[in-house]
């Protein structure tokens, strides 16, 4: 288990019964829709009726994250991009305005591209993550990334991982993507350097190419 | 960021009883709550959950219109079939707004009810009137992005672009509150600063924003949203127009009409003038000019934004005649 | 400018280094190294091509596991022009009603010395017209004349070029012999960015008839110039 950077746990917080029932009973719904489980009403705080109490202390919750489910105890202050970067050393995923502004820090979140930063940690449980190391790696380059790599589509380099998570998502669902749409699909990332025009013709050259964008 | 603990209660009921309590702030899509706890400007104890409430979910057309869930996504707002055939201009703003990303998270609830974008507002170090200070620092400050209607004693300007087509297309908002349920004319459900300069609009404690209705538009009713802002890219808009338009085939004449204008005014605003300059009378361009002149004429320009009255004139004409489908010479 | 900077010193250790490997063949060539030349991966003595090395041999004579040598990036050279020219054409197009300027296409001419890598040369041009596209249209930095403080710090409000703000770009490279370093290196992200965002000025002139002397060109900038002509 990761050390919490935030401070010690909060005993208090922990010791609440209902963290234990709760946590575990949410993480199974997706995080969204249905109601409560069944067994809520057992629950300590029936009373008040709430199914789950977390914090304000660091607990530990469950992430899939690239497929694998990761345990990390954080605060619920604590959003995503924080426990991917800070917990669980998935450093590829990019902190820069964390205002959702930049798109440095994209993720897929059941496929769909969200700005980590703008995410509590805990409200992705339950949902499929992916970050820029489940997309691709060094040994297993994507047909998006050596594209990008072949149209020098990165100068720094430090926007790279949330602009190719953001076309990644959208090749997926428009393999046919012409420039416009590209251009769409980024449009909410951005790019000190304006290395722009060779990202569009990475995703243009895999459009053509026929591939997927993610391996 | 305060540190919090985050409550899911297990049902509407609860959740209203919740936020009835002091220090408590509901969580939903979360956009606009975590920006907001990041720059200090709220610090709750406790942030209670809605996502697990059902009652705010849902894309539901109907025969009686549609009904959107609160925490409906702005991407799906943005592509759902029926909402761009029948609600054209409330598919066009959600589609405006913000980034892919943020479309992703961010909610119909969210939209309606975030805080305004004034950079006066939003700065750390600026104790402004909507945050308890003593003044409206854009008054006299740098205001190119501020009210040019209905100001006062604040100058923000309604960041949704969303309420103003709803608005346009006669919504009303559901409200759930610990003492049972009201239902809202989204149009009067935004508050003037003149009232109270520290909210936006007329949800109260422990109340939760349910869902969004809109009736079905009126026979041969066409609607559209424009904006213009700076960047194409992600920006806010420095001025929007939403617009329904009821008009006959033939004739073109007008049986019914709402013009609502966003980022030019602390609510999202109405133009009952825009509106009289159509209905009643053949559509075309130079009806629409009317229009967008009666838009404004009522218009108090701050020191630095002067170009948003030009600019609302044209986009409401512009709008107008989108609406109809009357192309411009 | 790192090219530049770098270059000429990378070209003087490689000579350095050449010059090692020279006097690594001479003995075994027979001949003084200044009359060894090194081509097309042969070792030979000029004035007798038959006698002659492969590189790999030549290698194989290095003591240990390589051979190094160090340069150094010395002045430039003195005597020669280190003037750059260099051409930026702006398309623009201007909702005259609104006041928003959209930026087309921008052709970006440069007589930029020698070229290296020409796809990372295109970059570095790509970037340096984006910033002149911001730098014409949208980056300022807003101050509070009375509060003392920048009210635009974030990337909300801090307006950079995004995606759909990208104009047709096209680079076009003159390679111009200069003479001043010894890889005839010269560097050219700013020429890019500056000229861009003139070439864009003017082109606003163009389409409007009437000058905006201030840069960013927000729409109420266009607005309030359109009026003068009224």
């Amino acid at each position: 288990m990761k050390h919490d950077k935030h401070g010690p746990p909060d005993s208090r917080a922990i010791s609440r019964r209902a963290f234990i029932k709760g946590a575990g009973a949410i993480a199974a719904t997706t995080g969204l829709i249905r109601t409560p489980p069944a067994s809520a009403d057992a629950a300590p705080d029936a009373q008040d009726g709430i199914v789950e109490r977390i914090g304000p202390g660091a607990q530990t919750i469950e992430l899939k994250i690239n497929g694998e489910v990761k345990r990390v105890t954080v605060e619920p202050r604590v959003t995503l991009l924080r426990a991917l970067r800070d917990h669980l050393n998935l450093t590829g995923t990019k902190l820069v305005c964390d205002r959702g502004a930049c798109g440095a820090c994209t993720v897929h979140l059941d496929g769909k591209p969200v700005t980590s930063c703008m995410v509590l940690a805990l409200d992705a449980r339950g949902h499929e993550i992916t970050t820029i190391e489940g997309l691709l790696t060094p040994d297993r380059m994507s047909p998006l990334g050596a594209a990008f790599v072949e149209h020098d589509a990165a100068q720094c380099g430090f926007c790279t991982p949330g602009m190719m998570m953001s076309m990644a998502a959208a090749l997926a669902s428009n393999p046919k993507a012409q420039l416009e749409d590209v251009k769409r699909a980024v449009a909410g990332n951005i790019c000190r350097c304006g290395t722009y025009p060779h990202v569009f013709a990475a995703a243009l050259s895999v459009v053509r190419g026929g591939n997927r964008g993610e391996s | 960021m305060n540190r919090f603990e985050v409550l899911t209660p297990a049902d509407l009921a609860h959740a209203a009883r919740l936020l009835a309590r002091q220090g408590h702030v509901a969580l939903a899509g979360g956009v606009d709550v975590i920006d907001l706890l990041k720059l200090g400007i709220i610090a709750p104890a406790t942030l209670v959950n809605l996502k697990n409430l059902p009652e705010l979910h849902g894309i539901e057309p109907g025969p009686r219109g549609l009904r959107l869930g609160a925490l409906t996504k702005l991407h799906e707002v943005a592509e759902h079939p029926f909402i761009r055939e029948h609600y054209t201009a409330v598919s066009d703003a959600a589609r405006e707004a913000a980034t892919p990303q943020i479309r992703n998270l961010a909610t119909v609830g969210g939209n309606l009810l975030q805080r305004p974008r004034c950079w006066y507002f939003r700065h750390p170090d600026v104790n402004c009137l909507k945050k308890g200070g003593d003044r409206c620092y854009a008054l006299t400050g740098l205001n190119r992005y501020h009210a040019i209607l209905g100001g006062g004693p604040s100058f923000i300007v309604h960041p949704s672009n969303l309420a103003p087509a709803l608005i346009a297309l006669g919504a009303s908002a559901r409200i759930v509150g610990p003492s049972g349920e009201r239902s809202v004319e989204l149009e009067k459900f935004f508050t003037l600063p003149s009232v109270d300069p520290k909210r936006e609009n007329d949800l109260k404690p422990g109340e939760v924003l349910v869902e969004v209705n809109l009736p079905p538009p009126p026979a041969g009713a066409k609607s559209a949203y424009l904006e213009a802002r700076e960047k194409q890219s992600f920006d806010w808009p420095l001025v929007g127009a939403a617009a329904m338009v009821a008009s006959d085939g033939a004739s073109r004449t007008v049986r019914d009409a709402r013009i609502v204008l966003c980022a030019v005014a602390p609510i999202p605003w109405r133009s009952p003038e825009a509106e009289k300059e159509i209905i009643g009378h053949p559509l075309d361009a130079e009806r629409a000019r009317a229009a967008g002149e009666a838009c404004v004429r009522g218009a108090h320009p701050l020191a630095d934004n002067a170009y948003k009255i030009a600019m609302t004139k044209v986009l409401a004409r512009r709008t107008i005649l989108k609406a109809a489908g009357i192309e411009e010479a | 400018m790192t090219t530049p900077s770098t270059t000429p010193a990378v070209r003087q250790a490689a000579a350095h280094l050449k010059e090692k490997l020279l006097r690594l063949a001479a003995p075994a060539l027979g001949a003084e190294p200044s009359d060894i030349e090194a081509r097309n991966d042969l070792f030979q003595v000029r004035f007798d091509p038959s006698r002659k090395m492969s590189f790999a041999d030549v290698c194989r004579r290095i003591p240990g596991d390589s051979l190094s040598a160090e340069g150094e990036r010395v002045p430039n050279y003195e005597g020669y022009r280190r003037d750059q020219a260099g051409c930026q054409f702006a398309e623009v197009e201007v909702d005259a009603e609104l006041g928003i300027v959209r930026v087309l296409r921008v052709v970006a001419v440069h007589d930029a010395g020698q070229i290296i890598d020409p796809l990372t040369a295109r970059s570095q041009v790509n970037g340096g017209v984006l910033m002149g596209v911001g730098y014409a249209l949208f980056e300022t930095r807003r101050m509070d004349p009375r509060l003392g403080i920048m009210v635009n710090p974030t990337m909300d409000d801090y307006k950079l070029v995004g995606p759909l703000d990208v104009p047709e770009i096209e680079v076009r490279f003159v390679e111009v012999a200069n003479g001043f370093n010894n890889t005839g290196v010269m560097g050219f992200g700013e020429p890019a960015h500056v000229a861009t965002a003139a070439a864009i000025g003017c082109a606003v002139y163009d389409a409007i008839g009437v000058p905006v002397r201030s840069l960013p060109i927000t729409p109420d900038r266009v607005l309030a110039a359109m009026e003068t002509r009224a």
